[in-house]
Formats: structure tokens, C-alpha cells, sequence
């Protein structure tokens, strides 16, 4: 048995002329909670739905629990558990039915589980599925998720429409799952906070390709906000290693860089620099200053076009 | 999959309960109007157009939603085998067709049967049958093309059309209607899969593939026809579409009017009395008809080739004929009661026909080997006329001058006119003329009577500009004795180029055999040419050398075409010789189902490639 859940291996889809995934080579390693994060278009769904074979890619190769992701059987399908954000159920079900029927196809049901889960919502079983709130949809289609026990759970955006009550419940129960069942779960997101408090490990995705993985906590460390004062008229930056994103506040220069150490502070004040600090910054921050140095709206028009 | 199954009942339980009742009441309501099971076939064909829609609208709702990804993915995305989902919605959804479509209609015909005195025979049952085959063919096409990742995918809705839409012995049409089923069956399914725009492989491949180029060729010769037909229309030279028809050809010999045809005829004779006779025909009146028919209704057939009944207006009577029991049965035109039967010698009489007769004016019933007529005062029928098989009729008497004359698949046969006051009598022949030209090519027969005989023009060509071949104009003098001797024979020239006689032919000559086929396998009733056994003409005629020149160059290409196109496919070589092979045999159809069924991948540029981002790895 293969110590990755999921290997590509220069896996690149191609929509037309856009390369929606562009050579990318990832193997994430089994057990424990892995947060995908990415930029609008970053490849995180197209990298799913190749995944679980609902993409046939353009090159390279991706496996799924070992298994080729093109032949999965219907027994390996039924050990990965997938939730979209559209929490897409049958409208025309009542909540009953389709617990019943997914309690009769998947053979690891818990049932425990998924009363604990759906407690959190004010849903009732007798209601139809097209009837329910977007939060009360998702409550329901993370029950069922959590109650699948699947081996790998892979959630894209699960928690968009939940209030918080019910978001920190399906979390706990996330952590719970993935610990009692050793269980790995991917977990996509844009929520940071989320991410910061449930995942292991942070895979950052831009433009179909990996840009970083790591702990979330490592990761912070190698990010770093510096403040500079110029008092004079600011020099060119562009020959600074490692900014990732320069933002000028109240006249004072802020850097977020990535893999500097002190010697940074010193660059800034042989360019002139009256003042310069340096302080952590937050996943939130980290991400966002990441994902900025490279993002579309920071591409030069001619490049992006 | 009982529960997938279930779900999907549940999902159009309403729809369909709606759909059976406005469905029911509407049978009900139709058939209070006029006997809709003894309708021609032309109503009934749009009957049927209307629930293959339904059934076509219906898998576009249902699978119209499906189809989105993240639907598509929790349909498929579970412990279950792809087979077990599919059968599951598509049992699902043959179930509620025949709750809404089937059921409605059985239960029209059962009520007509038990408490109507109106004749339904077990073809209506096995209509009812067909119905349901087609309206669930209607939804797996529709379905095929909803799921298909291509638009193009559209024209598989001609396969049941081809398959089932003929008028032949509904036990027969169950063969075709079954296979039609159970290829849409096999082609739907290869669709069903979570990558739907992957390109099927192996059997798949071929079951779809095949579907697809029948379409594509129907649809390219249809583009030919009508785009060249437009252009020749624009130019004004198009031989349907112009005040004056080309000389010579067979436009202007089936507009021409009778002593002008003869003159034309009679310009290319050597004999020595050619000039008396154009002098004489043009004070000649002359007769002109054609065959009457050219099908007959087959027995059990789906729907009717023409009305099967009529009314006794003297005897207040509707007689309708029954296939099961092979003659009419009769009711009441205001108390509906049951009013006898009408067997093969008349009113009261059940003699059973020989064979499913044909309604002609003037109380006539063609067979094909009998002609009869109906006395309308006393109800008795009478043969007017016997034929030995396999020489059928295929027109009713056609009197000109003292004579009546009928056509048969192999003479022209002048009768006696009977007397006024004998009881219709067999008629006594006087003549016959062996047809100088296969009767399937008959278009127009012309006599003028002389003072010492007749003059007898055949004039063919029908099917010509379909590519049926040459065709003449020959003339017949008949003696007084009866005697009769060819004084003139003249080619008709052709109206359109060779090029586009044959268009469906040359685009794909093997597509065109394979679906000529169906015609000469089912008996469809049609008369046969003397010396032939099955209606095989279309797989029979033979082609120019320009013809063939342009079938080999169509083929030709496509290969060269499929060649180019398949450069940048990422295939095996075995599916590349295939596809190729394939071009070679089926022409520009099998091209366009190669660039259908096998995308290409994009070419990608340097400027097409997103910008890089370079990489930032953990250590």
C-alpha cells in the first residue's frame, strides 16, 4: 500500500488553451487533515474532479488510494467521500430518503455520527431536501459525508452557509472523524481561520500548479511582515529578495516576505530606511501576501492577456 | 438501485401522473371524434412525432439536470456499479413512460375494443407496443444527446426513425424496433460515465460511431441536394423550377401534353408511316394515366397505407376491414350497432380476402392478384379480373374509347368494355403489351386510337433523378388484330447532371447499400419489377464511371482527411488504422464521425500558457 492517498505526477488538463492544471506533481501523504488553498481558477476542482475520474487528463498521471484515478471501482468509490459547495442532493427527497438510501449503499455507515452531526441543524426528517436552507443542505450532506466513514473525505468548501454555531460543530466533528478514524480528509477552502484551527498540512495551489506545502504553522514562520520608514523619497524595491507584496500605509512601508531573516531589515535600511520591523502575521495574512505576488490583478496587462 | 430506482419514479411522479391523465382524456376525446386506429398513416406519424418529442423533452429535463458537474458527480460518485445506476433511472424512466404514454393508449384501445362495435385488431394492440418501443428510443436518443459532450450528437435521433419507421407487418416491425432498442440502449450507456467527454472505445466505439455516420450522412446528402437545388434555383436553370423543362428530358416528357409527346416519340422512328402518324395524332384525342397504385397495405401493417373503409350511403353502413379477420365489418352509420361483414363476395358473405384489398374509386378493390367492384345496390362483389402470381395489379380500368384498359407489374392490358346491362362479368382481354420498360420506372402511358388500331406511348424515367438510370420513351402501334410492334424508341436525356443523380450514392456507396437494405428486407408491399423477388432496386442500379470516379475521390479524401486530423490524436495505432479504414470504406460520413468522436487537444503556443509562477517549495 502506497504511503500518499493522492499522487499526481506532472498532471496538466488543458481547457482549450487555458491550462487549467499545469504539470503539477503532489503526493499527499495518508491520515491527518490537509487544507487546499488557491485563488479563484487555482485548479482546486479541476484537481477533484480528475481525482475521482470525472476528468480525463490532458498528460501526466493521478492516483487515488493507490488506484489509478481513470479505474476506480464502485468499492474504492465508496471509500472516498466527497462534498461540493453546491451541496448538491436530490430537491426532490425528503431528508429520511436519501439518509436511507445512502445508509443502505455505503457499508461503514454510522449512524451515531450522523445524528450527531445533524443535530446541529433544525432539520427535520420528514422534510424535502428542496425545501431545506442552503445551511440546512449542508448540514445535511456533511452528515451524511461524516457518516459515510469514508477513508478519504475530500470537502470543497463545505461550510459556506453556516452559521457559526453549526460551523464549529461540523469542524469538531471533522477533527473527531479524522482522529477516531484515522481518516484523511482534504479540505478546500478560503477561510483561513478554518483552515488554521483543523488542518495538519497546507497545500497552496496557483494557477494549476503547487506552489507550497507545509505545516500551517511552518508556513507562517517562513512568512514575515516588515515596516520600513522612508523618510526621503522611497527607493526601488524591485531588486529585494523574497517580497511577496509591498503595501504603503500612512507613510510607512509594509513588506510581507517569505524566507528572509534580519539580514532583510538591514537591506532596507542601507536603501534608507529611517526605521524597519519585523513581526509575525497571521495564516490569513501569510496566504494572502503569498497568493498577491503572483495573482492575475497583479500581472502586467500585456502577460495576463 | 431499488432506491436509485424509487428516487427517480418520485422525482417525475407528478409530471407523469399529469402526462397519463390529459393523455387519457385527450385518446378519449380524439377517438369520440374519428376512429384514430384506422386513421392513414400521415396522422398517425405525426402522433407518434409528438410523443417521441415528449419523450425526447422529458430525458432533456431529467438528464438536462444531471448533466451539471456537481450533479453529475453525486449521481455517479457512490459504491455502485455504473450499470446498476444507469439501469436504475433508465427503468425508472421506461416505467413512467409507460405509466404516461402506454398505459393511456392501451386502455383507448382496450375501451374501443370492449365497448365500441369499431374493428380493432390485434395490430392496434401491437401499435400501442411500437408506441412504447419508439417513445423509449425517443428517450435514449434524447438522453444520448444530452449527456454527449457534442451538439452533433443530434442526428442518432435518426435511427429510430430509419429503423422503425416503416409500414411493414407490425410482428415484423418488432425485430427492428427491438434492435433499434437495444443499440440505443448499448450507445446511451457508453455515455454514462463520469468522464462523459471522454471518446468511447472498442465495441462502444463502433456502436456509436455507426448511428452517428448514418446521420451525418443523411444530413450531407440532404445539404448537397438542397444547396445545389438552391443555386440552380438562383440561377434559373433548374429543370423543376422553370416555365420551359429541358428538351428531351424527362421533365418535359412527363408536362408534355399527349399528341405533343407522340410527336417527340415519333421523331426518332425510321418507320415509313412515322409521318402519317404525326399527322394523325395531332387530331387524335388521346388518353393519358398512370399505374394507381404502387404499394399495397401489407396485413397486420402498424397504420394504414390508405383508408380501409367507406360508407354504404344507401344503406346507412360503415364499412371498415379488419386485418385480423381479412374483411370488412360493417355498423350502423346512426344506431352503431354491428351491421354484418362484407367478405369476398359481398355484403353478408365471410369469405375472407385473399389478400388486404385497396379502396379505388368507382367501388373498385384492388388486390394484387384480383381486381373486384362492390354492386352498391345489392352489396355483392365481383372479379372483374384475375391475375397469376406474381403478376400484380396496379391500376384500376381506365376506359378509352371502347376499350378499358389495366396496368399490370409486366403488361398493359385492353379489355372489352362490358356492357351496360350484364352483371360485371369477368372482363375479356382483347390485347396486351409487355411494359417495354421496368414497371418501376413507368411514369406515363399515352394512347391514341387510329382508324386501324392504336398507338400506345410508355414513357418512363420515374426514379431517374434519383439515380434509377436511363430511361426511354417507346411507341407501340397496335393492329386491329391485337398485334402489337415497337415504331419507336428515344432516350429521355437526363435533367440533372450524373453527379447529383447519384449524390447519395457516391457520398458514401456502402452507407447507401446498408441503408437500402431495410426496403428490400421487409415486406412493405410494394410491386415488384417482372423477374424480382424482393424491392431490391436501389441496391441494384448502376453508376456512371464519373460516379464511381467520384466515390473513389470522396473516399479518398476522408481517409487523406482522417489522416491529417488523427496526426495530433493521442491514439493507438490500431484505433488510428481503424478509424482511417473506416474513412476509406464510408467516405466523408465516417470523416465527420471521426472529427466528432475524437477531439483533437488544443495546439498550445507560448503565448496560450498562463504566465509562470515560480516555485516556492518547503524544504
Amino acid at each position: 500500500m502506497t504511503d500518499f492517498i493522492i499522487e499526481t505526477d506532472s498532471l496538466t488538463m488543458l481547457y482549450g488553451r487555458k491550462r487549467a492544471l499545469d504539470s503539477m506533481t503532489l503526493a499527499v501523504p495518508r491520515g491527518g487533515i490537509h487544507a487546499i488553498v488557491g485563488a479563484n481558477g487555482a485548479g482546486k476542482s479541476t484537481l477533484f474532479r480528475v481525482l475521482l475520474g470525472f476528468e480525463t487528463p490532458s498528460s501526466g498521471s493521478a492516483a487515488i488510494l493507490g488506484r489509478d484515478s481513470a479505474r476506480l471501482t464502485p468499492a474504492l468509490r465508496g471509500r472516498i467521500g466527497f462534498v461540493n459547495e453546491e451541496h448538491t442532493l436530490p430537491g426532490w427527497m425528503r431528508v429520511d430518503e436519501v439518509t436511507a438510501m445512502q445508509r443502505r449503499q455505503y457499508s461503514q455507515w454510522n449512524q451515531a455520527r450522523y445524528q450527531e452531526v445533524i443535530r446541529n441543524f433544525n432539520v427535520l426528517p420528514e422534510q424535502k431536501i428542496g425545501q431545506l436552507s442552503r445551511g440546512e443542505r449542508a448540514g445535511v450532506n456533511l452528515a451524511l459525508a461524516l457518516a459515510q466513514s469514508p477513508e478519504l473525505l475530500v470537502l470543497d468548501e463545505p461550510t459556506l452557509g453556516l452559521d457559526v454555531v453549526a460551523k464549529r460543530a461540523f469542524l469538531e466533528a471533522l477533527m473527531f472523524c479524522s482522529l477516531a478514524d484515522e481518516s484523511t480528509i482534504i479540505y478546500c477552502s478560503h477561510q483561513m481561520e478554518e483552515i488554521e484551527r483543523v488542518a495538519d498540512n497546507l497545500i497552496i495551489l496557483e494557477r494549476g500548479a503547487l506552489r507550497h506545502m507545509s505545516a500551517p504553522g511552518d508556513f507562517c514562520e517562513r512568512v514575515q511582515l516588515w515596516v520600513a520608514e522612508f523618510p526621503f523619497r522611497e527607493p526601488n524595491l524591485e531588486h529585494l529578495p523574497g517580497v511577496l507584496q509591498v503595501q504603503r500605509i500612512d507613510g510607512l512601508t509594509h513588506f510581507i516576505v517569505f524566507d528572509q531573516q534580519d539580514d532583510f531589515g538591514a537591506r532596507l535600511r542601507l536603501l534608507g530606511a529611517r526605521a524597519a520591523h519585523a513581526m509575525p502575521v497571521s495564516l490569513d495574512r501569510a496566504v494572502n501576501g503569498f497568493l498577491a505576488s503572483s495573482h492575475i490583478s497583479s500581472t502586467p496587462v500585456a502577460a495576463a492577456a | 438501485m431499488r432506491d436509485l430506482f424509487f428516487s427517480e419514479c418520485r422525482r417525475f411522479r407528478n409530471a407523469a401522473l399529469m402526462f397519463a391523465a390529459v393523455h387519457l382524456v385527450l385518446q378519449l376525446f380524439v377517438n369520440r371524434l374519428f376512429d384514430f386506429l384506422q386513421l392513414r398513416y400521415e396522422p398517425h406519424m405525426i402522433a407518434l412525432a409528438v410523443y417521441m418529442l415528449a419523450a425526447l423533452a422529458f430525458a432533456m429535463v431529467q438528464f438536462g439536470t444531471y448533466r451539471q458537474s456537481s450533479r453529475w458527480l453525486w449521481l455517479l460518485h457512490r459504491p455502485m456499479e455504473r450499470l446498476a445506476i444507469f439501469g436504475a433511472i433508465a427503468a425508472a424512466s421506461s416505467a413512467l413512460i409507460v405509466f404516461a404514454v402506454g398505459l393511456p393508449a392501451l386502455l383507448t384501445v382496450l375501451c374501443t375494443d370492449w365497448l365500441s362495435t369499431r374493428v380493432v385488431d390485434a395490430r392496434h394492440y401491437l401499435l400501442v407496443l411500437e408506441l412504447l418501443l419508439l417513445a423509449i428510443s425517443a428517450w435514449l436518443a434524447g438522453s444520448y444527446v444530452i449527456l454527449s459532450e457534442r451538439r452533433s450528437a443530434i442526428v442518432i435521433l435518426l435511427l429510430p426513425l430509419l429503423l422503425m419507421g416503416h409500414l411493414a407487418s407490425g410482428y415484423v416491425m418488432l425485430v427492428p424496433s427491438v434492435l433499434c432498442l437495444a443499440l440505443l440502449v448499448w450507445i446511451t450507456y457508453q455515455t454514462f460515465k463520469p468522464d462523459r467527454a471522454a471518446p468511447p472505445s472498442g465495441a462502444a466505439l463502433v456502436a456509436t460511431a455507426l448511428p452517428l455516420q448514418i446521420g451525418f450522412y443523411f444530413a450531407m446528402i440532404w445539404i448537397v441536394s438542397v444547396m445545389y437545388q438552391n443555386v440552380q434555383m438562383l440561377a434559373g436553370v433548374h429543370p423543376l423550377n422553370r416555365p420551359l423543362a429541358p428538351a428531351g428530358g424527362y421533365t418535359e416528357s412527363t408536362r408534355s401534353e399527349g399528341p405533343a409527346l407522340f410527336l417527340r416519340g415519333l421523331a426518332a422512328s425510321n418507320d415509313p408511316q412515322a409521318a402519317q402518324w404525326r399527322r394523325q395524332v395531332v387530331l387524335t384525342e388521346i388518353a393519358n394515366f398512370q399505374w394507381s397504385t404502387a404499394q399495397y397495405p401489407v396485413r397486420h401493417q402498424l397504420s394504414n397505407l390508405a383508408s380501409l373503409g367507406f360508407t354504404d350511403t344507401a344503406q346507412k353502413i360503415e364499412w371498415t376491414f379488419s386485418h385480423d379477420a381479412m374483411l370488412f365489418k360493417g355498423r350502423d352509420m346512426y344506431t352503431l350497432q354491428e351491421r354484418g361483414m362484407l367478405g369476398a363476395k359481398g355484403s353478408g358473405d365471410s369469405t375472407p380476402f385473399a389478400a388486404v384489398p385497396l379502396l379505388a374509386d368507382e367501388n373498385y378493390l384492388m388486390l394484387p392478384q384480383e381486381l373486384l367492384v362492390r354492386d352498391t345496390d345489392s352489396g355483392a362483389m365481383h372479379s372483374l379480373l384475375k391475375l397469376r402470381a406474381p403478376e400484380t395489379l396496379a391500376r384500376v380500368p381506365m376506359e378509352v374509347g371502347d376499350l378499358w384498359y389495366v396496368i399490370t407489374n409486366q403488361r398493359l392490358i385492353a379489355f372489352a368494355k362490358p356492357a351496360p346491362a350484364t352483371a360485371a362479368p369477368m372482363l375479356q382481354e382483347r390485347y396486351s403489351i409487355a411494359l417495354p420498360e421496368a414497371f418501376s420506372s413507368l411514369d406515363r402511358i399515352d394512347v391514341a386510337t387510329l382508324l386501324d388500331g392504336a398507338m400506345v406511348s410508355f414513357s418512363a424515367g420515374r426514379g431517374m433523378n434519383g439515380g434509377a438510370g436511363a430511361a426511354h420513351q417507346v411507341i407501340m402501334l397496335v393492329d386491329a388484330a391485337g398485334k402489337s410492334r415497337e415504331v419507336a424508341r428515344r432516350q429521355l436525356a437526363h435533367d440533372f447532371p450524373a453527379l447529383f443523380e447519384h449524390h447519395d450514392w457516391w457520398l458514401s456507396p456502402v452507407l447507401h447499400q446498408v441503408l437500402a437494405l431495410p426496403e428490400a428486407l421487409l415486406d412493405k408491399g410494394y410491386i415488384l419489377d417482372q423477374g424480382k423477388s424482393r424491392y431490391s432496386n436501389r441496391l441494384e442500379r448502376s453508376r456512371p464511371a464519373s460516379v464511381w470516379s467520384a466515390a473513389l475521390l470522396a473516399c479518398s479524401l476522408s481517409a487523406l482527411g482522417g489522416w491529417y486530423w488523427l496526426r495530433r490524436v493521442p491514439v493507438s495505432l490500431a484505433r488510428k488504422g481503424g478509424w482511417l479504414a473506416s474513412c476509406l470504406l464510408l467516405g466523408p460520413p465516417a470523416l465527420a464521425c471521426l472529427m466528432v468522436l475524437q477531439a483533437r487537444p488544443p495546439v498550445l503556443t507560448k503565448s496560450a500558457i498562463s504566465v509562470p509562477v515560480p516555485a516556492i517549495m518547503a524544504a
